[in-house]
């Protein structure tokens, strides 16, 4: 039983000179549990399919179902509900709120819950721990390294427990070290059952996937 | 955490586009209330020194005939009856404690003959005059006994010059002063003190009074009362041309504080719409993370609540202060610190409510865009 | 690529940023230019009102005035030099003829009517009216000009006659009727005086052409009265001209409360505009702290960066001055008037234009060289991680 089934989605832009074909023709699968690799070389259109996988993005044309649920056809509001209660996106820039502290952004997901503050701040810090960075917790964005804000960005994405955890290259800024601590982080976060999807350009990534779908000028190779 | 500790943060944080913020409403809001109250306080003072402008109030003997002078000029070859006021009269209004008077000046008006030509010899009380007649300006001294001063006119008609003597009546008087051009009749006119006056004309009593009241209807009615024998008249000139230059200045006041007002708006209206403009990006982060529009547009109006009450509350009192301090610089009187509070109810309630309408058109285009263009939007 | 080509594309790409920092300079200049010019004709238009309520300018014969005062006349001269009607044509020769808003020619005339002696002023009723804004007519609406066979009473002759409005009234065995009755002025000259047609009383009184005197409402907002009446003097022989004082200071008060009040206006909006567009340039500098240390990382001196900004703020600043400018004047020649309400004419104001670039341009770049100085002098690591 697939959690996600892309159905021929096509993503096209407007660009300067003319029409860009982002994504061309689309069908994908992906079971509950597995952690797939997206790979592809820069500009193949791997981000942007992550992006309409993770409920950021409309297709142009096509269908995207998650859990039974056609979610470009929900309404923009219950969309946003949606990602509330499916999604953790791991953005490439990471996307802190700048005036927000670790914790604090750690706790944005849940502050549109109606979970009590001592509640919030519990599970806010359970995550921080698990992330490694509760020493942190009251540090300011801009204080903290590239692997850290990275961090920061992955306990925001999981701390609201969802079905799915997008990340758009999140080794790509990181050295080797933290990488791999990086990726036993979410080989853990699988192993408790959580799906990943997760956009990279290293091959020796692969080694920590269950599976690897390789895009190129917009369509999936076989 | 909830959406109101979201919105401190922001303000809490990035101090400097919240000082900015909140910089543009105590701006405007303490420069509406400044200019409001300035304008205020100008008006009353206008009306003041214009009603303190010469006598809006007659009162004169009644008499049988119909004058049939014009401007200074008179129909010729005409004897005219001279009627006179009792010394009561005056005394009568000094102890009336109801008539609002700023102003009172009795005079004796009649002639006296020259060496070639009969004169008109004016009695006043000088400090009295002058303080109701700003336009008098005299040259040289004022007259005390036995001394006269001249208008402008007849100095010239008869080369006098101060220094110079006047035979009135078979008597010498000493010119002290001369009267500079006023375009009225007092320029043919010879001033001295009462004393004097009623040497040189015989007459013992007051040819006429004026008054100077703050409320010119109120105080001929309540004289005409006292003074059934006399003609109590309201200078309808004088009375109208100062209520129209009050109302002009008003409607110029109020014009041009509107003026500024409508451009106030315009400026919170393009600063807010700067600052959302700069947290494109933020929103399209929380509406990736799965906010409501509604959520993020709470936030957003949490903010702009707190800065535009903080901004209302603080420019309102700069408003306040302001003027005390303009005051004294600009026209030369203090104006009191006063607390208004339907001012301050207007001025702190129109600005949550320009801060929120200004919020809540470039929000709204900011929450409809697509997450993934907001987070990439320059 | 050059530095000024940076400027550029920066002001091009970031259209939304560029246009508020333009809007703003726009604002600040054009709401400055609307107020000064619209302030400016607005003052003009109440002192040529406020000059035109009641005379300012009274022209007698040189010689034969009346021991009057106050309303009170002692004595009357035995005869009285007469001026005639061709002075009015010749008032309208001098130099700034232009000022002479209102000519009220008078004829002083007595009669007798049951009885009494009553003064017959003959005047042109138009003008008359034009004068005495203050006059209450019962009988007579607003803005009706009565004809040559009608006259208006003051309130004292018409309760002593026993007469009403549309009454008929036999003045020097012609009937009259009653156009309108002046409630009473407090002024005897107004109250106790029958107002006819001037010519109709020439007539009637077998003096053509005379006037006794003339009455005149000068505006001397652009040019002083004592350059009119010295001005009427030389044009005008055997009359005597005077300003009339007291009206004069009391306009002057009023006058000069709504120059101090524009100014304080202008001031406080210059001040304003100062500080929004301060703020605004100072902001957007902050914001490209980043983007100047990425400048710096890549080699740009401190002074590159600096010239960058000050081109971008010089830019914008003289484009909103530009545009301020146009906004300013063309909205108060085009809304000016109608909204103060005023009948004065708004001219096109070139020089206001060097004014509002210079100033504008002034400002921008001010406001821009504290916070560009700031971030260029910032280490790069440092600002790479403002957000």
């Amino acid at each position: 039983m697939s959690l996600i089934k892309v159905h021929e989605v096509t993503k096209t832009y407007k660009g300067g000179d003319g029409v860009v074909e982002a994504l061309k023709t689309i069908n994908l699968e992906i079971a509950e549990g597995e952690f797939l690799a997206l790979m592809g070389p820069s500009g193949s259109g791997k981000s942007t399919l992550l992006s309409v996988l993770g409920g950021l993005n409309p297709p142009t044309t096509g269908k995207l179902m998650i859990d039974d649920i056609d979610v470009y056809a929900l309404a923009p509001e219950r969309l946003a509900d949606f990602r509330h209660e499916y999604v953790g996106f791991v953005f490439q820039q990471y996307q802190l709120i700048p005036y927000l502290t670790a914790l604090e952004n750690v706790l944005l997901p849940l502050a549109i819950t109606s979970r009590p503050a001592k509640e919030q701040r519990e599970m806010a810090q359970t995550v921080l721990d698990k992330v490694g960075l509760s020493s942190k917790s009251l540090r300011l964005p801009n204080q903290l390294s590239g692997g850290e804000q990275n961090r920061v960005a992955i306990a925001r994405a999981i701390v609201n427990e969802p079905a799915i955890i997008f990340a758009d290259e999140p080794t790509g800024s990181l050295d080797s070290k933290t990488a791999m601590e990086l990726l036993e982080l979410f080989q853990t976060l699988n192993q408790s059952g959580l799906t990943m999807i997760m956009v990279t350009h290293n091959q020796e990534n692969l080694e920590w996937v269950s599976r690897a779908v390789y895009i190129r000028d917009g369509t999936l190779e076989a | 955490m909830t959406l109101t500790d979201i919105a401190i943060q922001n303000l809490r944080r990035r101090k400097g586009k919240t000082v900015f913020l909140l910089l543009t409403f105590i701006l405007v809001i303490g420069i509406s209330v400044t200019l409001n109250t300035l304008s205020k306080s100008m008006q009353d003072d206008l009306q003041k020194s214009l009603t303190q402008y010469g006598a809006n109030v007659v009162i004169t003997p009644k008499s049988e005939h119909f004058t049939l002078s014009y401007g200074g000029l008179s129909v010729p070859g005409v004897d005219y009856e001279i009627n006179h006021l009792n010394y009561d009269v005056l005394t009568k209004i000094e102890t009336s404690q109801d008539l609002m008077l700023s102003g009172i000046a009795p005079k004796i008006i009649g002639s006296a003959a020259g060496t070639s030509k009969r004169y008109l010899i004016i009695g006043v009380d000088f400090p009295r005059e002058l303080k109701m007649k700003p336009w008098w300006h005299i040259k040289g001294l004022q007259p005390g006994d036995r001394e006269v001063i001249i208008g402008s006119n007849l100095a010239r008609q008869e080369n006098l010059v101060v220094g110079s003597t006047l035979e009135l009546n078979l008597q010498k008087y000493p010119i002290v002063g001369m009267m500079q051009e006023t375009g009225g009749s007092e320029d043919n006119g010879i001033f001295t003190n009462f004393a004097t006056s009623r040497i040189i004309t015989g007459l013992d009593s007051w040819s006429m009074i004026e008054l100077n009241t703050a409320q010119p209807n109120v105080t001929v009615a309540r004289l005409n009362e006292l003074f059934p024998e006399a003609k109590v008249a309201e200078i309808s000139q004088l009375v109208q041309s100062t209520k129209e230059s009050v109302d002009r200045f008003s409607s110029f006041s109020l014009i041009a504080s509107t003026l500024l007002g409508v451009i106030g708006v315009l400026i919170v209206f393009v600063t807010t719409m700067g600052n959302i403009n700069d947290r494109v990006a933020e929103i399209g982060v929380f509406r990736a993370i799965g906010f409501r529009r509604r959520h993020i547009l709470s936030i957003l109006i949490r903010e702009i609540s707190l800065i535009s009450l903080t901004g209302g509350v603080l420019g309102y009192l700069l408003g306040e202060i302001t003027p005390t301090l303009l005051g004294p610089i600009a026209f030369q009187k203090t104006v009191s610190f006063q607390f208004h509070p339907l001012v301050a109810l207007v001025a702190v309630s129109a600005s949550v409510l320009i801060g929120i309408v200004s919020l809540v058109f470039p929000a709204r285009r900011a929450v409809q865009l697509n997450p993934l263009d907001a987070l990439s939007y320059i | 690529m050059r530095l000024t080509e940076i400027a550029l594309q920066n002001l091009r790409r970031r259209k939304m940023r560029s246009a508020l920092l333009v809007i703003s300079v726009v604002i600040g200049v054009a709401s400055i230019i609307f107020l000064f010019t619209t302030t400016k004709a607005m003052k003009e238009d109440v002192a040529n009102k406020l000059d035109q309520y009641g005379s300012n300018i009274l022209i007698l014969p040189d010689t034969g005035e009346a021991m009057t005062f106050g309303g009170i006349t002692v004595e009357a001269p035995t005869q009285v030099k007469e001026l005639d009607m061709s002075l009015i044509p010749l008032m309208k020769t001098i130099k700034n003829k232009e000022t002479l808003a209102t000519i009220a020619p008078k004829l002083l005339i007595d009669t007798k009517i049951k009885g009494q002696s009553i003064l017959l002023l003959g005047v042109d009723f138009k003008q008359e009216l034009h004068l005495k804004k203050w006059w209450k007519l019962n009988g007579l609406a607003k803005g009706q000009i009565p004809s040559a066979n009608e006259v208006i009473l003051g309130s004292e002759v018409a309760t002593s006659l026993g007469l009403n409005p549309k009454q008929t009234i036999t003045i020097k065995e012609q009937e009259f009727k009653v156009a309108g009755i002046i409630q009473p002025t407090g002024s005897t000259e107004n109250d106790q005086a029958i107002f006819m047609d001037l010519a109709m009383l020439q007539k009637l009184s077998n003096r053509p052409n005379a006037i006794s005197l003339i009455e005149a409402a000068a505006l001397c907002y652009t040019c002083p009265i004592e350059a009119v009446t010295q001005q009427l003097s030389a044009k005008l022989p055997g009359t005597k001209v005077t300003a009339l004082k007291s009206t004069l200071e009391s306009r002057d008060a009023t006058v000069n409360r709504f120059n101090l009040f524009a100014r304080v206006v202008a001031l406080i909006l210059f001040l304003a505009s100062s500080l929004v567009i301060t703020m605004t340039m100072k902001s957007s500098v902050e914001e490209r702290t980043r983007e100047i240390g990425i400048m710096r990382a890549i080699g740009f001196r401190k002074r590159h960066i600096i010239q960058i900004i000050l081109t971008e703020a010089g830019l914008s600043g003289s484009l909103g001055g530009l545009l301020g400018y146009l906004l300013g004047m063309g909205a108060a020649m085009r809304y000016g008037s109608v909204l103060v309400k005023t009948q004065v004419h708004i001219p096109w104001q070139s020089n206001l234009f060097v004014y509002a670039l210079l100033t504008s341009l002034l400002i921008s770049l001010i406001a821009s060289l504290n916070p560009a100085w700031k971030a260029a002098r910032l280490d790069p690591i440092e600002s790479l991680r403002y957000m």
